[in-house]
């Protein structure tokens, strides 16, 4: 029973050197996912029609106006204008203060790869997306 | 993605890890049991998402601690009862005895006669020498086990002084 409470002190520890880190220091790219990954996941879990998962991707204000629904009918949208996405990437962007912009690059089967310019905002440390507009009009 | 943060995330990670599995016991990655075959397992998908950053770290550390924590109570039940430790840990199977091979046991461990001649080559004793096996186990950890039977072991100290006494001298 000592050992699992060492572990339970090391784990709440490491979380405290996290937060340390990410707070304190401000980290925002090394201990959290940087802008581009969690673009890259937002689009690939748009492309796997995960839409209800996806609302884990967006800031507290994008949730209450982005409904899985709504990110159905975008998606869709998206592709027919693009052809069925097939590959998914991300490039980073620009970042000032707490915003950011990432770029997903979709490969689709009917043209050369789409950029699409994604903003972001971090919340609790974390970086989320704050809007489809990107993906509605690429 | 820069390179100095991978490496800051696989030190960092790396040194979580470490110290987790020093904390939780010797035993907690020894060699292939059930219990540990899994632990690895789970460990290895979160290390993944950890180091190309496809999780906060802080989702990774809390992931791992909890992953230690309960592989730390389910050994610690093991350990306190044989009931748990059967659930998790399996029970030897009895596959060879007195130099015959045991279909019951051969059956529950998925093992042909083959496999059987293998392993068993693999200790060093060919099928002519079965005989000199008086029991044969696959154990939790999936390695097999021999039993020689008494007259077939080298012999020891213990054998000369029963002879000698034996021989009345």
């Amino acid at each position: 029973m000592r050992a699992i409470a060492a572990i339970v002190a090391l784990v709440m520890a490491t979380l405290g050197l996290v937060a340390v880190v990410v707070f304190g220091l401000g980290d925002r790219r090394t201990f959290v996912s940087p802008p581009e990954a969690v673009v890259e996941d937002l689009v690939r879990a748009l492309q796997c029609r995960r839409f209800r998962q996806s609302a884990k991707y967006f800031t507290r204000d994008a949730r209450a106006r982005v409904s899985p629904a709504l990110l159905a009918d975008v998606t869709a949208r998206l592709e027919s204008r693009i052809g069925r996405i097939e590959k998914v990437a991300a490039e980073d962007g620009w970042m000032a203060g707490d915003d950011a912009e990432a770029v997903a690059v979709l490969g689709t089967d009917q043209r050369d790869d789409v950029r699409v310019p994604l903003r972001l905002h971090r919340e609790k440390g974390e970086w989320r997306v704050v809007g489809i507009e990107g993906l509605a009009a690429p | 993605m820069e390179l100095h943060r991978i490496a800051i995330r696989v030190i960092f990670v790396y040194l979580v890890l470490l110290s987790l599995i020093r904390l939780s016991g010797k035993r907690t990655v020894s060699e292939g049991t059930a219990f540990s075959f899994v632990l690895a397992l789970i460990l290895g998908d979160m290390i993944d998402d950890a180091l190309w950053a496809e999780v906060a770290m802080a989702q990774f550390v809390a992931a791992a601690g909890t992953l230690a924590t309960v592989h730390l109570l389910v050994s610690w039940g093991a350990s306190h009862s044989d009931w748990i430790d059967r659930l998790v840990s399996g029970t030897p199977a009895l596959i060879l005895a007195d130099g015959r091979s045991r279909r019951d046991g051969l059956r529950g461990e998925q093992m042909s006669d083959k496999a059987l001649d293998f392993e068993i080559r693999q200790e060093g004793v060919d099928k002519a020498r079965w005989a000199e096996v008086s029991a044969a186990h696959v154990e939790a950890s999936g390695h097999v086990s021999l039993l020689k039977a008494p007259w077939a072991r080298p012999p020891q100290r213990r054998d000369k002084d029963a002879v000698l006494r034996k021989a009345g001298r």
